[in-house]
């Protein structure tokens, strides 16, 4: 399991933990039963401080993703990958709406942003495969 | 719960001019607390008063709720602290330091020293003289945590030090912290500190610019982008506007405590096309922070 935090994101260090325990769970990566790291173990990974790590396990016990097992640690639920499903699909679709505004508001076109959004699309299918393998090979 | 350490309008003069001016703060038990700021800020001054070192000329600071001024000597045995530029004898060796510091403190001081050498992949027989800076940094932190202490205070421990060594520091202030010590760091490379730390305080000329969770901290912030046709809007009402960029039909802001219900009406005012918000990096947040104070007179 990989965990990759970026600092300088405006998006706060415990929201990215959450996404990406949810994305791992909603691709299948982090199974029902499978067992996330402990807090410190992954705070000193990520050098991040302990609470942080801490606030990200809360939200993802409060949608019902991980419960604690004693002595374990904490352990993906077996209704996760649904509601992860469902969470990744809000989170995706935040982040086109926030683009797409944004391009319509630049005054590209329809047909402009439709090309661009295709180009993108195929373009980001081979860099994924890439990074499976990246990953496979660690 | 009773906070850690606590600091009730401590105030320092160096003859004209005013160092500290009235500072009030409180550390929680396991807090990363990062006092953030410029060179000159008033950091070190309010360091070098926690750890007995300056006498305060107004207020007063606990931590562990004894006085840092008056009971500075027991505090010191509970205390790590490495300063900006630690100074030991450089004739010693970094076995040698660890045996001659041992003598102020308790039996445990010297077997700790001697695994936390190790642990920081330091050789017990080289010259303190003959280090580098990271090596030097790595004793002076090495001696203030064989000490077992609670309360860890470094003043900015990472500037000067390489890239490698500086995140070994971080790491091991997380695992510090997880093990339920607290520690106060001042630095002025804001974005690597942001990572590690639970709290933050930005300080310019003496003072408290902002403080609290990195989380309060982050939510009293926003970024504002507005593109707007026609008569420009008025921004006035939208919060305590810190920053405002462009012209001609697009604005960045940036606003410190945003009314909610201002910025919703803002976006629904005729002639805005677009009201985007996003969150603002701490460095954003303190380079924005400061500006604004800069333009009052």
């Amino acid at each position: 399991m990989l965990f990759h935090v970026e600092p300088d994101s405006p998006v706060p260090i415990y929201e990215q933990i959450v996404s990406q325990v949810t994305f791992q769970v909603a691709s299948g990566v982090l199974k029902p039963d499978a067992l996330i790291p402990s807090v410190r173990d992954l705070a000193v990974t990520l050098m991040v401080h302990p609470n942080t790590v801490a606030k990200a396990f809360q939200e993802l016990e409060r949608r019902g993703v991980v419960t604690p097992v004693r002595g374990k640690g904490m352990a993906v639920l077996g209704d996760a990958p649904e509601i992860c499903e469902r969470q990744r699909l809000t989170l995706v679709r935040d982040r086109i709406r926030a683009a797409l505004r944004e391009a319509v508001a630049s005054g590209l076109s329809r047909d402009g942003v439709r090309r661009l959004v295709l180009d993108e699309l195929a373009a980001a299918e081979p860099a994924r495969t890439s990074e499976a393998h990246f990953k496979g090979k660690r | 719960m009773d906070p850690v350490l606590e600091i009730d309008g401590l105030t320092k003069w160096f003859g004209q001019k005013m160092a500290v001016n009235g500072l009030t703060l409180e550390v929680p038990r396991g807090a990363i607390f990062a006092l953030l700021g410029e060179n000159g800020a008033g950091k070190s001054t309010t360091i070098r008063m926690l750890t007995g070192l300056l006498q305060a000329d107004a207020g007063r600071a606990w931590i562990l709720g004894k006085n840092c001024w008056d009971d500075a000597v027991p505090l010191r045995r509970r205390v790590g602290y490495v300063p900006d530029r630690p100074k030991y004898y450089d004739w010693m060796t970094v076995g040698e330091i660890g045996w001659f510091v041992a003598g102020f403190h308790g039996r445990n001081f010297l077997p700790d020293y001697r695994q936390l050498v190790k642990r920081f992949d330091l050789d017990a027989r080289a010259r303190l003289g003959h280090l580098s800076k990271g090596q030097y940094a790595k004793v002076g932190l090495a001696l203030a945590l064989a000490v077992d202490p609670k309360v860890l205070i470094l003043d900015e421990p990472t500037s000067g030090l390489d890239l490698l060594v500086r995140r070994e520091f971080l790491a091991s202030m997380v695992d510090m912290a997880g093990e339920g010590r607290t520690i106060l760091i001042s630095s002025h490379q804001i974005a690597e500190v942001e990572r590690v730390a639970s709290h933050v305080a930005f300080m310019a000329d003496g003072s408290i610019l902002l403080a609290g969770t990195l989380d309060e901290v982050r939510d009293r912030l926003v970024r504002l982008r507005l593109h707007y046709k026609g008569v420009p809007p008025n921004p006035d009402g939208l919060g305590t506007l810190l920053e405002r960029k462009g012209g001609g039909g697009q604005w960045e802001l940036v606003v410190l405590d945003p009314d909610r219900a201002a910025v919703k009406e803002l976006r629904d005012a005729p002639g805005v096309e677009l009201l985007d918000e996003a969150p603002v990096s701490l460095e954003e947040a303190y380079c924005a922070l400061l500006g604004a104070k800069e333009e009052q007179p």
